[in-house]
């Protein structure tokens, strides 16, 4: 019984910033429900033989994988990444300007897989370049040439975003 | 860092504010309810499987005559055992320890009838002996099964 209301109080805790991570990340709200019931199972199953010190820390991190995993079934993410080519990085736009959260929600959910992974990682989550090249299997050059061509892409989204909201 | 970065930066909070779908936490928990049962199902099928296998073992000492008769006593026993545990595991999981308990306290021999038989009976004998008394065993577990499975 004590059992099952501590894995309620850490779904409670846990679940809303884990279905967020994994939406950012695969822009789907059915699979990131899913992939946050999976993360809060393998808490359940593994709570005892493993020692996890930092429980969100953890979560997050089972949460990114299983949520990066998703994305290399769906969306031939290895090939995407293989295949890319570094084009000539054009200066972003300029990107001053009043927007919110909301708008920039709706622009990272209209970016293509990789792009919308690549900055959920390093803006959201806080990982550099070399971290999400870890995660992704990737090199880091390449994280890092798709993270420019990434911000460039949301800038201009959230511009489309914004113009659209007027 | 340019302006979208910033602003994130600035207002991570913001962004983790989008609700988790109405029912997830149900779902949730019924997946979490599914999973111990198939736990469960899975630790006990190891407990009997050990015990037949052991019954199995312990029969390898038994005048043959007589070993294929207890091995069949035992298989069906733990065939009823496992039968109980995986409707009860279905219907009301909470009482599958006080039943898995009971079933112990019904089917455990601290000396086997069969050592305790004396040389000199006949097989025939033996053997209505023993089936009486698995039978006495299997028409409890019987009860066990009609008490929680239909009684919950």
């Amino acid at each position: 019984m004590k059992d099952t209301i501590d894995i309620e109080q850490v779904y409670d805790s846990h679940c809303r910033r884990l279905y967020n991570i994994s939406l950012r990340i695969t822009g789907s709200s059915s699979d990131a429900e899913e992939i946050m019931h999976d993360t809060l199972l393998q808490y359940w199953k593994l709570r005892h033989k493993e020692q996890i010190r930092d429980l969100s820390r953890w979560l997050t991190s089972v949460c990114i994988r299983k949520s990066i995993d998703w994305l290399r079934e769906k969306s031939r993410w290895n090939e995407l990444l293989e295949g890319y080519e570094d084009p000539a990085l054009e200066e972003s736009p300029s990107d001053e300007g009043r927007y919110n959260a909301g708008q920039i929600m709706k622009a990272l959910a209209s970016l293509p897989d990789h792009y919308r992974a690549i900055l959920s990682l390093h803006l959201f989550e806080g990982f550099d370049y070399q971290e999400i090249a870890q995660i992704t299997g990737s090199k880091e050059n390449t994280i890092r040439s798709l993270y420019m061509r990434g911000r460039k892409l949301l800038a201009e989204a959230v511009k489309k975003a914004g113009y659209e909201r007027n | 860092m340019n302006g979208i970065e910033k602003y994130i930066k600035e207002n991570i909070d913001e962004f983790d504010v989008i609700p988790v779908p109405e029912g997830s936490r149900t779902v949730f928990l019924k997946k979490l309810n599914a999973e111990k049962r198939r736990r469960r199902i899975r630790t006990i099928s190891l407990t009997i499987s050990s015990m037949a296998a052991a019954a199995a073992i312990a029969v390898c000492f038994i005048p043959r005559n007589l070993a294929a008769d207890i091995e069949n006593h035992h298989r069906k026993l733990a065939a009823k055992e496992l039968e109980i545990i995986t409707a009860l595991s279905e219907t009301s999981p909470e009482f599958i320890d006080e039943v898995m308990n009971t079933i112990r306290v019904v089917v455990s021999e601290s000396i086997p009838l069969e050592e305790q038989l004396p040389d000199e009976m006949g097989v025939k004998a033996k053997k209505e002996i023993l089936k009486e008394y698995y039978d006495c065993k299997y028409r409890a577990l019987e009860q066990i099964y009609d008490q929680y499975i239909h009684l919950y």
